[in-house]
């Protein structure tokens, strides 16, 4: 009987310890949420090498000036300080302040106007998360804003633009989304199955523990392949999964990419909230090209063009103009 | 999320086609039964709080006696949400929760005295599970799937007694697993690209403790009646990165003898 009264002890005891076994580690206290930020980081975030930073020498920076910090708005400040030492599009901090992050050349956004005003009297149509219209000289022109909504709407544009000359994507101003829609939309361009990037993870604490790495594939999909001449239009602002798409459209052998550097985003960014409950999101992996080449900072074009304010203010698109040359030319 | 589930399923089928294959002909029960959960959850790839929530589920069991013991076969499976201090949080801060499990079971009867009071049992479960949370704040790594399959000793048991002119029956387990086969988020980016790290576990990786309680009641002139459980899971994975899980589940059912 006693060995009975000791399980039913043993029970009670497990069933009443849950709370003290997965304590909750919630402060409010800065130099505590500092700590959490700054190892999280440590450990996981995926470029302090390829960008030389020290993170410990800016922890002794940092962390001293969160002794007089108080909770709250001062707190997220030095935090946006010590992130904005990064320099990483990927890096954002949320808080009931407002949200942080780094913004990679906004002086060289492009003017979406421009297209109609080169190019008028054809609306868009939208299908599914594309704008698209004709140009003149039979050109098919798709404007892809963002990869955050689903791209399923291309088969019914390709169909669209079958019989064209040739095909403009711009990817301008496009900040990124879902590598996932990226990588649909890539490989309904692609004729064969072919390598076009490599993903490495971090899989441990060290700045240089990292996975072997995964390699991604084209996957070709669609009633049809398209195999007329297609113009990329790029800038800086094509950012993240935009990149992405740049860099497995640069594979195909029918593509041009033509205007400015992306402003690359090679890493997938993670999020964590932190003790606080605020939230971090950064980048956790890096991706290169079938070859190699880390577009962390960028992926460069075939054709570089500078994108001139003086055009852009008398509403010519120097970009579209070249494009439209490089398809007509073929 | 369709290969996941499709994963899961196949385990909890496999695991009660294995036990229907080694029940003998003897009169077998089934259970089944409507459970609530309340789980916690500390995952430190999402963050070191602690996460509270709740999933209704439906079990089954399939029971059968033995010569002297008893096997059973249980499945369950659950869909709920985890939060942060209220129920009522903003959908956006939750943590969408799926679970599976299946259980496979044998005990064998310590005593052989013709009426114990107590009977006590030992036995030896597999249990195999598969939890996706969702974040929904997040974005690459919203979804974190773990499935976990583990071997462990158990003891059991059971007190049947009359009480208003019926017949009851008290039961109780405890199992602690001493291996595991785990496939776990990877260290940064869970689940990326469908690429888990797979392993065999044991003590000091991966820690569990379940518990069980159960009043049966006969219904008058037969011998199926229902029953209440509750159950205590606890569950500690250090892996890639530390994740402690404690599940209270109320659960009641039918039992019906084949």
């Amino acid at each position: 009987m006693k060995k009975i009264y000791l399980y039913i002890a043993v029970c009670l005891f497990l069933w009443s310890c849950e709370q003290a076994l997965i304590q909750d580690e919630k402060t409010t206290d800065p130099q505590a949420v500092f700590d959490d930020l700054w190892q999280t980081m440590r450990d996981k975030y995926a470029f302090f090498t390829y960008r030389h930073i020290d993170w410990d020498a800016l922890r002794s920076i940092y962390r001293p000036q969160m002794q007089n910090a108080h909770a709250g708005k001062a707190e997220f400040e030095i935090l946006c300080r010590l992130l904005s030492e990064l320099h990483d599009g990927h890096v954002n901090l949320y808080s009931p302040f407002g949200t942080w992050g780094w913004i990679i050349d906004p002086g060289k956004a492009f003017d979406f106007g421009a297209i109609d005003r080169n190019d008028p009297g054809r609306g868009y149509q939208i299908s599914g998360g594309l704008m698209h219209k004709w140009l003149a000289g039979d050109i098919g022109y798709i404007y892809i804003h963002s990869f955050n909504k689903p791209v399923d709407g291309i088969e019914e544009v390709l169909q669209k633009y079958e019989n064209s000359k040739g095909l403009i994507l711009d990817v301008r101003d496009n900040g990124g989304g879902f590598i996932k829609n990226a990588k649909i939309l890539g490989d309904r361009f692609a004729k064969k199955r072919q390598l076009v990037l490599k993903q490495f993870y971090k899989n441990g604490p060290g700045y240089t523990d990292f996975t072997k790495g995964y390699e991604v594939y084209t996957k070709p999909w669609g009633r049809f392949y398209y195999d007329k001449p297609i113009v990329l239009l790029t800038n800086r602002r094509s950012y993240s999964a935009t990149s992405y798409f740049c860099v497995l459209m640069k594979a195909l052998p029918n593509v041009t990419m033509l205007g400015d550097t992306t402003g690359g985003g090679s890493g997938i960014p993670i999020d964590y909230v932190l003790v606080n409950g605020w939230r971090l999101r950064f980048p956790a992996s890096y991706t290169t090209d079938a070859e190699g080449f880390n577009f962390e900072s960028g992926v460069p074009p075939d054709i570089r063009i500078e994108s001139h304010i003086d055009a852009r203010q008398q509403g010519i698109d120097l970009y579209l103009a070249e494009a439209k040359k490089i398809i007509l030319r073929r | 999320m369709k290969k996941k589930i499709l994963t899961s399923l196949t385990i909890n089928l496999l695991s009660g086609l294995c036990c229907c294959q080694s029940i003998s002909d003897k009169p077998a029960c089934i259970q089944l039964c409507a459970a609530e959960t309340l789980l916690t959850l500390k995952d430190q790839i999402i963050s070191k709080l602690r996460y509270k929530g709740s999933a209704p589920g439906i079990s089954a069991r399939l029971q059968q006696s033995a010569r002297n013991g008893f096997y059973f076969a249980d499945l369950h499976c659950e869909k709920g949400f985890y939060t942060r201090n209220s129920y009522f949080s903003p959908a956006a801060k939750r943590i969408d929760h799926l679970g599976f499990r299946a259980q496979l079971a044998y005990f064998q009867s310590l005593r052989s005295r013709k009426a114990p009071r107590w009977r006590l049992f030992v036995g030896g479960l597999i249990s195999g599970l598969m939890d996706d949370n969702e974040v929904l704040r997040f974005s690459n790594s919203r979804n974190i799937t773990y499935g976990i399959v583990d071997i462990a000793p158990a003891i059991a048991m059971q007190r049947a007694f009359r009480l208003f002119n019926r017949n009851w029956r008290f039961d109780s387990s405890l199992s602690i697993p001493i291996a595991a086969y785990t496939w776990t988020p990877q260290y940064s980016i869970p689940n990326f690209n469908d690429s888990y790290y797979r392993g065999l576990q044991t003590f000091g990786h991966y820690f569990r403790v379940l518990t069980r309680a159960a009043l049966h009641c006969e219904l008058p002139r037969s011998a199926n009646g229902f029953f209440l459980a509750y159950e205590w899971n606890y569950r500690q994975l250090s892996v890639k990165n530390k994740v402690q899980s404690a599940a209270q589940r109320c659960t009641i059912g039918l039992s019906i003898y084949l």
